[in-house]
């Protein structure tokens, strides 16, 4: 853990990343999500995802929101709507559909080349999942198969996973954490830095701080940008229906 | 991505899976997909026809794997997946047709087994066995009278009679000692299966199965009791069967029959409605919507409506090999998938060709809908026992450019056109008033005109004006040609006589010019004889004399000896002398 890590996490305050939740549908992304989540937070029964929701889970260092997308043909030109904001991408793959391993790769193929996504350096997680079922591909000829050796301008990682077991996701999401990190840095220290400043400001005036806690700050961070979800959130609903 | 490129579909399909020797030899009709575990994923049923005498199976693919594989007692003439009652969890039943009987699989298991109804028997013939089997005629007798009934009656021999009458002299004892105690029977057989939903339009909602016979009869089944809801007749037997409808509500069976024909029928009727008479066989048949369209072996795609009416028809590439209906409602895209035997498979919507898809091998079956968890997924197997599967991309769009001739684009541009003057709408009126009197005047002038024309060419031939000539005893031709500058020209006269075999004789060549403008070595020439066909170049020399730069004609004509007038007669323009005026 990095200084600026402790900062945050002394502060209880911890970095807010945006993932989005891809793959065909099927393939288990609920499911991984749901095993992500506390497990209190867990559900039991897992249904196909209509449209997609957002679930939250935390790291010791990562608040994650996930964009939990819905992977039925009809759902998936939602996905694009979602590239910007996304900061990671975790990319689930039933291995043991071989049949659609050409939609999978198609799938990957168009959201590589997509603008919002063709040029930046956005970290993605394969999750060959389902690698418990007889007739499972292993991770490598799953990223054989979607020629994952081609991607060269993005930081990528794929494991075997069993979504109902949990095995795997534990070294996905640690793997994860790494070029996050990194990629948010430079971004972290100016918001330590900021909040460090503020902190300083505010110790100085003990009766602002009594009613000034952190959580306004986070609160304050992430404002603007949850109306903006929430607002294409009601939109992409009403055009769905 | 080049891969999907070079097959020719214009990168519209995902290559899922080509095994070229997945063993499986069978007809659109023999394939269906269906949820047969209710776990939401498809799974593509296939009656395998084997050898055609042997192996014949019951296959089921998941995916790319082969599930299940169950033999089949006979060769399958259509199978379909439907289901047969309400029970939770919603599970297809299969049923294969083949021979008199259906087959209904449940599970991947046998379940039930349906046997159509014996045909009528000729009473004569059931009479005549009853006497063999009391003893009182003997084999020779038995086949004399079954010969009688054969030519006369109405309803057909039954099968143990016709092999009797096929049998040997020494044989038949033997034959008959073998068969006379079993009753006769007489069975048809299936030759294509549909389904028919019941009472409700949706997806999983009951079906009655409907079957096609030899007998050139239709059933209607109930899918519980297997009793016949009802039984309707056609005039031939029917080959491909196209059902739509509710039976409780409304139906109609389109059939194709092996008399070239297309029957509809429908509810009301136990008798086809409409009928369509093709031009030649039907290969496939597949709905499209209300309407039908139709494969014929001259290799044409031709649509109908539900009434029989034609709408249009398109000629293809290659004889038909099958067809199926590309139907994906999610999109609300219709269209038919048509097997070349060039290995192709074309797309149709309507007329126009959407996109086609090749193939390694000839196609022998093609099944499209949802297979896997995937909705546009189109399954062809192949003549070498292929198994290929290909996958409609979400993206791809078929666009409908209009491959029939119709007008240029350009001609929808509108041009510039000036407005009109005065005096256009002026004539047009003046036109619209004495529009008679002109078309007279017209008339005359015309009538005048011609005349003219030919009093100018009558006279032509009489003074012969005309450089061939008229007379049929001598059949001259002559061109000339004047070469030089001047003031000396050299005068060229081609002669040929243009008759068949007969030589010209005695023929001379004199001319008539201003001698006071010209000069002429000799003006009066005799001719060699004419060989029929060859030219005579008449060659001669003329001076201009005139210092004036004026020219004249010269007359030429070809006389024959003897006779006052000429054969020929050719006016030159002499050219203006220019070495004269050059000085
Ligand atoms: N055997 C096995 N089954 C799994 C695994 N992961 C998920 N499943 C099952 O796969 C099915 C689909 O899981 P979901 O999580 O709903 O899939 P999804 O990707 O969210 O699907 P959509 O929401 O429709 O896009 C469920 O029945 C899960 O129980 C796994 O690792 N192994
Ligand atoms: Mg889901």
């Amino acid at each position: 853990m990095g200084l600026f890590d402790k900062l945050a996490a002394w502060l209880g305050l911890k970095k807010e990343v945006n993932v989005l939740c891809l793959g065909l549908d099927n393939s288990g992304k609920t499911t991984i999500i749901n095993r992500l989540k506390p497990s209190n937070a867990q559900v039991q029964d897992i249904v196909p995802t209509i449209g997609f929701s957002i679930e939250k889970f935390k790291t010791s260092s990562l608040s994650f929101t996930v964009f939990d997308m819905s992977g039925q043909g009809r759902y998936r030109n939602l996905w694009e709507h979602y590239y910007k904001e996304g900061q990671a991408i975790i990319f689930v793959i039933d291995s043991a559909d071989k049949l659609r391993m050409v939609v999978a790769k198609e799938e990957l193929d168009t959201l590589l080349n997509h603008p919002d996504i063709k040029h930046r350096r956005i970290p993605i997680l394969f999750f060959a999942n389902k690698m418990d079922m007889r007739d499972a591909l292993t991770s490598v000829k799953v990223s054989q198969l979607l020629c994952l050796e081609n991607i060269k301008d993005k930081p990528w990682h794929i494991c075997a996973t069993n979504a109902l077991t949990g095995d795997g996701l534990q070294e996905g999401v640690d793997w994860l954490q790494g070029p996050l990190r990194i990629h948010f840095n430079l971004l972290l220290s100016y918001i330590s830095s900021a909040l460090a400043n503020l902190l300083l400001f505010v110790s100085l005036i003990p009766n602002i701080f009594m009613y000034s806690t952190v959580s306004p700050f986070s609160s304050l961070h992430r404002g603007p940008f949850h109306c903006r979800v929430k607002r294409k959130q009601q939109q992409l609903l009403r055009y769905c229906s | 991505m080049s891969s999907a490129e070079s097959s020719g579909d214009g990168g519209k399909w995902l290559d899922a899976h080509y095994d070229p020797v997945a063993g499986i030899y069978s007809f659109s009709s023999c394939l269906d997909l269906a949820d047969l575990s209710g776990d939401g994923e498809n799974r593509l049923v296939v009656g395998d026809l084997g050898s055609g005498s042997s192996g014949m199976k019951l296959k089921v693919y998941r995916g790319t794997a082969l599930m299940s594989e169950s033999t089949l007692l006979d060769l399958p003439a259509g199978l379909v997946a439907f289901f047969m009652d309400l029970h939770e969890p919603r599970i297809p039943a299969v049923a294969v047709a083949s021979g008199p009987c259906i087959y209904v699989y449940k599970n991947l298991r046998p379940y039930f087994k349906f046997t159509l109804p014996g045909l009528e028997i000729n009473t004569l013939e059931q009479d005549v066995w009853q006497q063999v089997r009391d003893g009182q005629i003997d084999p020779l007798t038995l086949k004399e009278m079954l010969e009688s009934i054969r030519k006369k009656a109405d309803v057909p021999l039954s099968v143990r009679s016709l092999n009797f009458l096929s049998l040997e002299l020494h044989e038949m004892d033997e034959f008959v000692e073998l068969h006379k105690h079993q009753p006769i029977k007489r069975q048809t057989v299936i030759t294509c299966i549909g389904t028919l939903k019941k009472n409700m339009a949706d997806e999983d909602g009951v079906s009655c199965l409907v079957i096609g016979t030899e007998s050139g009869e239709v059933f209607i089944l109930d899918p519980e009791a297997f009793i016949i809801l009802s039984k309707m007749s056609l005039p031939a037997v029917p080959t491909i069967m196209d059902v739509t409808g509710q039976f409780d509500v409304e139906f109609r069976i389109t059939a194709v029959c092996r008399n070239g024909n297309i029957y509809i029928l429908r509810r009301e009727s136990d008798k086809p409605k409409y009928c369509i008479e093709l031009s030649s066989h039907a290969v496939g048949l597949v709905r499209v919507g209300k309407n039908v369209v139709v494969g014929c072996t001259d290799e044409t795609l031709q649509g109908f409506t539900q009434k029989g009416k034609k709408l249009w028809k398109t000629v293809l590439a290659a004889p038909i090999t099958t067809m199926a209906s590309m139907d994906l409602p999610t999109r609300g895209f219709q269209a038919v998938l048509v097997g070349l035997s060039n290995c192709e498979v074309q797309l149709y919507r309507d007329k126009n060709l959407l996109s086609t898809i090749k193939t390694p091998d000839v196609v022998t079956s093609i099944c499209f809908g949802r297979y896997g968890r995937e909705d546009g997924t189109l399954i062809v197997t192949t003549k070498g026992g292929g198994l290929m599967v290909k996958i409609l991309k979400r993206t791809a769009t078929f666009d409908d450019r209009d491959s029939a001739p119709g007008p240029p684009l350009a001609q929808s541009v509108r041009l510039n056109v000036p407005k009109k003057t005065k005096l256009y709408v002026d004539q047009t009126l003046r036109e619209r008033e004495s529009g008679l009197a002109m078309h007279r005047a017209f008339q005359m002038d015309l009538s005048r005109l011609r005349l003219a024309a030919a009093k100018a060419y009558v006279k032509a031939l009489e003074s012969s004006l005309t450089p061939m000539s008229a007379s049929l005893a001598e059949p001259l031709k002559m061109n000339a040609v004047v070469q030089g500058l001047g003031p000396s020209f050299k005068l060229t006269l081609n002669v040929q006589n243009t008759a068949a075999c007969r030589p010209i004789m005695n023929l001379a060549i004199s001319f008539l010019y201003d001698e006071s403008l010209y000069r002429m070595r000799n003006p009066y020439m005799r001719i060699p004889l004419l060989v029929p066909g060859l030219i005579y170049p008449v060659e001669t020399f003329v001076e201009c004399t005139s210092d004036k730069g004026i020219s004249d004609i010269i007359k030429v004509f070809v006389l024959h000896e003897g006779r006052s007038s000429p054969l020929l007669t050719a006016h030159i323009n002499m050219p203006v002398s220019e070495g004269l005026t050059l000085n």
